[in-house]
């Protein structure tokens, strides 16, 4: 969306949108419907930035609950984890706790 | 020059990396889990702390200021941890307690938000729906951890937790 002038014979409004990947720049004019046509468009981009902004604060609030919840996640796991060893039991090939038979013993 | 040895290797390694190997059930690192899990009330009081700030930010978004839904919130959530925890839980069911009942909040909250959100796109879609199976996954393998150790019906535990100039006061886990 632009004003522009041509050879100096005052400006007019254009409006530039893809049709078929090409980018066509359609004539709005001059006087008051450019006016009312850039208006219109400052509103609209506006509002989208608005929204945008407002999308960008929510998903950053979002992350950061999820960084909290994940970051309690992680050190009550490792807990769980040294809790278990301690308790004697061992991840059998990385997976289930299994309790440790004392080979010696039994 | 001496290269260190495996166990001094370990000595160096932080309290996290100690804790990460021991997830992993690395049991070189068993002498520094006897020495954190000495100072556990640290990492349980770390981690109420935790809850307790997380628990907050959401109410700050699903309740605002309204003290009335704040009170009643905090209620359900207290009332649903002290359900799942059972009547005399260890220390660390207690903990995976609180951990599945955060998990249920996120949850609800990362379902509110979207059924709030209006004029969203398709990726911001898509980025609100990754959020919500996150949160549902990690809701799940928090009930899964906690029935894991039930099952495994641990020892006793006990937490000594001596606070500086107060009385020694010992906890037991079971």
């Amino acid at each position: 969306m632009a004003w522009e002038t041509r050879n100096g014979r005052g400006r007019y409004y254009t409006r530039s949108r893809r049709v078929n990947g090409h980018v066509v720049r359609q004539y709005i004019g001059a006087g008051i419907a450019g006016e009312l046509a850039a208006r219109e468009d400052a509103q609209r981009l506006a509002e989208r930035e608005e929204r945008r902004s407002a999308w960008m604060s929510q998903k950053r609030e979002m992350e950061a609950i999820e960084d909290l919840v994940d970051e309690r996640r992680k050190v009550l796991m490792a807990l769980t984890g040294a809790t278990l060893l301690h308790a004697g039991f061992h991840r059998h090939h990385r997976g289930e706790w299994r309790k440790r038979i004392d080979r010696e013993q039994s | 020059m001496t290269e260190n040895s495996p166990s001094q290797q370990v000595v160096e390694l932080t309290r996290q990396e100690i804790l990460d190997r021991a997830r992993q059930g690395d049991r070189k690192v068993l002498p520094q889990i006897r020495k954190i899990l000495d100072d556990a009330p640290d990492i349980a009081r770390g981690l109420g702390n935790l809850e307790d700030h997380t628990r907050e930010v959401m109410f700050d978004r699903t309740a605002g200021k309204d003290l009335v839904r704040r009170e009643a919130q905090s209620r359900f959530l207290d009332d649903l941890k002290a359900q799942i925890a059972g009547s005399s839980p260890t220390v660390l069911e207690a903990l995976l307690a609180s951990q599945i009942v955060l998990c249920w909040q996120h949850l609800r909250y990362a379902e509110t938000i979207f059924a709030q959100a209006r004029d969203y796109t398709l990726a911001q879609e898509d980025s609100y729906q990754k959020h919500i199976d996150r949160a549902q996954k990690r809701y799940l393998n928090a009930i899964k951890t906690l029935a894991q150790v039930r099952k495994l019906d641990l020892p006793s535990l006990q937490f000594n937790i001596a606070a500086s100039g107060s009385k020694q006061l010992n906890i037991s886990s079971k």
